[in-house]
């Protein structure tokens, strides 16, 4: 049997569809066996149980609010000690797009002369985790990272060499993407003139903006009461013949959908094997097998 | 102290690598070495309050054979550049441009902060006077992992990869993550390394941030007036020593340790202690079983501006005082200019060069250096037989990297290809 790679210990969702876990578990009990209908873009931002992290959001970008947010059910029972031997794995699409937009204009309209160092310093990739990293006090390495194809694997695959190399005990993964007028059009505007289909998914509301978080260990350190779900294999490309796909026809690009695998598998008898599967625009597939903890 | 390195040494049996120095390694490490004064005021489209500022950049690129001229014309310039060294890393490393659908997967690890801002630049421009004249065609290339794409596809890897986003560090990260990848068993092989182009966005972010300097970076100076912007790529072909030793390739330098940590303190100033980059300093050189004083030369971040160069100093301070001095140590900024998500990448080529030849560059531009950074520059091209080296990086958000090369196999080291 394969050894387990990943210990999913804890995690967090947030959109304004799911705005936890336990919402998000409720709906795919619900919608079994039926497309989930995924997240739209949110106008505001609701408050949290915790004073602190309201206090700082309004100041952030949409994209760091959504990552806090699911950074911060992820780490619910964080303490220094452990943020200091963790790790943060940040992936983004889009980044913050409407930072790097605004930032432009400051540029274009003020001939160089004015741009804003404050839009400049939000409008790198690296901005989200690096706030996530100040904020929760990750001392670990931060790497910010996308991926075309893999979005999910990539990064399952980089926690679990990241923690195979024992330089820290914990891997924090974290997907977030922000709703983005720029970044929607020029999708259609791709999708249309550039028959890019791969940018379609982001052209309409049931994209995956919105942010997950997990809190990820080395499964042999992991006590097995703190397991959620083990992620057995995630450099799979063939799927496992003779088993067959038995849990949800999930749409298969975004983070949000790996959360939909997670509480399906959490809410699953644990008879059956789970997979999340990931497609890439030429519809290669890869698949992460993930078995629930009692 | 007996050096017992804690990981298997990753062998280096390939360098490619574009700067303002030149369009190779060899140009480019013969510049560098004799601190060759290359820097100038960028010809591309800059507002006309910058157009003074003198940049690092690169001559004109040349496109490789296989490349129809209408696609490399198409291509966002993070991505030629990317090209030009990995060609020549696998040529160095003795490996086809294109891999076999039966060769061993090779992994592709890249890092850029801004890809191909050059098109998006151009493409927002347009689309802000008239949306809907924009020529969409820039936008090709605008995504990161455009990169990533198109080296997969160019060169046939079929490895592990992704691409790291994490500014100045992202390209050692990348090294780092190549190097657990092969490690963990997910490839034998796999390029490493970064890319980074001049673009408006980074000139005139960085001068809104007021921290370029005109005239040129002089880093761990007393005057110091602030960065250099600068352009490049530089890939790394990292395989295990088993693997080296199968195909028969001479390894040039081992990767034998790295860490990354990240100060959480500011956004983006470093934590002025510099306690967070001592320590990823400390890991890497745990991770490779040596001592402070088992290292010859230090590549430093040393970007030229003075949290960067103070807190540098200090971490470094840390790490070596209290044992057998500091190394040599050098930024070699001024040579290549500040790359970004490149410079990780551009400076572990550095370090590898200086270990074969055993030369020491320089840290060009220092005229009276800074009494708050007490460290041995190395003032002028320098011989000396060296067998280790480290190099720094800090970024943006406080990320901290250290990566640590030998030019031997460590005699004792856990590695497979000695069973």
């Amino acid at each position: 049997m394969t050894a387990a790679k990943l210990a999913v210990c804890r995690w967090g969702i947030y959109s304004d569809q799911f705005a936890s876990a336990e919402t998000l578990c409720a709906s795919v009990k619900a919608q079994l066996n039926a497309p989930v209908r995924l997240n739209s873009p949110y106008a505001h931002s609701p408050p949290t149980t915790d004073p602190a992290l309201d206090s700082a959001l309004p100041g952030l970008d949409s994209i760091n609010q959504y990552a806090f947010r699911a950074l911060h059910d992820a780490l619910a029972d964080r303490d220094s000690a452990m943020l200091n031997r963790a790790g943060l794995l940040l992936l983004s699409t889009w980044g913050p797009m409407d930072s790097t937009a605004s930032f432009l204009d400051s540029m274009l309209e003020a001939q160089g002369r004015f741009a804003s160092p404050r839009l400049f310093t939000r409008s790198v990739y690296s901005t989200v985790a690096s706030h996530a990293a100040i904020y929760f006090g990750i001392h670990g390495p931060c790497e910010t990272l996308t991926h075309g194809m893999w979005p999910i694997c990539s990064v399952l695959d980089r926690a679990a060499d990241m923690l195979a190399s024992r330089r820290v005990d914990h891997v924090i993964a974290c997907w977030a993407d922000q709703s983005s007028k720029i970044a929607e059009d020029l999708c259609r505007r791709g999708v249309a003139a550039l028959n890019r289909h791969e940018f379609a998914r982001f052209t309409s509301d049931e994209t995956g903006y919105g942010s997950v978080a997990l809190l990820l260990k080395r499964p042999q350190e992991a006590s097995p009461s703190d397991v959620l779900l083990e992620i057995l294999d995630t450099n799979t490309v063939k799927f496992p013949a003779p088993v067959t796909l038995n849990i949800h026809n999930f749409p298969t690009d975004g983070a949000v959908h790996l959360a939909v695998a997670l509480a399906a598998a959490g809410i699953g008898s644990g008879e059956l094997p789970i997979y999340f599967t990931e497609t890439d625009p030429r519809g290669r597939s890869r698949f992460v097998h993930m078995t629930p903890q009692a | 102290m007996k050096s017992v390195a804690h990981v298997k040494p990753i062998a280096v049996t390939g360098i490619g690598m574009i700067t303002a120095q030149g369009n190779n390694t060899a140009e480019s490490w013969r510049g560098i070495r004799t601190g060759a004064d290359v820097l100038q005021p960028w010809d591309g489209p800059l507002p006309a309050a910058l157009r003074h500022i003198k940049v690092a950049a690169c001559a004109r690129l040349i496109r490789p054979l296989d490349l129809p001229p209408r696609l490399w014309t198409k291509l966002s310039r993070t991505q030629q550049l990317a090209c030009i060294s990995t060609d020549e890393a696998l040529k160095s490393a003795g490996l086809p441009r294109r891999q076999l659908a039966t060769d061993a997967p090779i992994g592709c690890f890249v890092a850029t902060t801004v890809c191909g801002m050059d098109l998006s630049e151009r493409y927002y421009q347009q689309y802000r006077d008239n949306a809907d004249a924009a020529d969409v065609n820039l936008m090709r290339r605008m995504q990161p992992y455009e990169v990533l794409s198109l080296l997969s596809r160019r060169h046939r890897f079929a490895g592990p990869g992704y691409m790291n986003l994490t500014t100045c560090v992202g390209s050692a990260m990348a090294i780092g993550a190549a190097c657990d990848a092969i490690r963990a068993g997910r490839c034998e092989l796999a390029v490493a390394g970064g890319t980074e182009a001049l673009c408006q966005l980074l000139i005139s972010g960085f001068n809104s941030l007021r921290l370029v300097s005109p005239d040129g970076c002089r880093p761990f100076d007393r005057n110091r007036p602030g960065i250099t912007v600068g352009e490049g790529s530089a890939m790394l072909m990292l395989e295990t020593v088993n693997s080296a030793q199968r195909r028969g390739i001479s390894p040039i330098a081992y990767i034998t340790g790295f860490s990354a940590t990240c100060d959480a303190f500011h956004i983006t100033k470093p934590k002025p202690d510099g306690t967070a980059a001592a320590q990823a300093m400390r890991e890497a050189l745990h991770e490779a079983g040596l001592s402070p004083s088992n290292i010859d030369y230090i590549n430093a971040h040393g970007t030229g501006t003075h949290d960067n160069d103070v807190t540098e100093a200090a971490a470094i301070a840390k790490v070596f005082d209290s044992h057998a001095g500091i190394p040599p140590v050098s930024s070699t900024k001024r040579l290549t200019g500040h790359t970004f998500g490149a410079a990780g990448a551009i400076e572990a080529a550095i370090c590898i060069l200086a270990l074969r030849d055993g030369m020491l560059p320089p840290n060009a531009g220092s005229l009276d250096p800074d009494p708050q950074c007490p460290l041995p520059l190395v003032l002028s091209e320098t011989a000396k037989p060296l067998a280790t080296a480290l190099s720094c990086n800090l970024a943006f958000g406080g990320n901290n990297t250290a990566l640590v090369f030998s030019r031997n196999l460590p005699a004792d080291n856990p590695v497979e290809a000695i069973a």
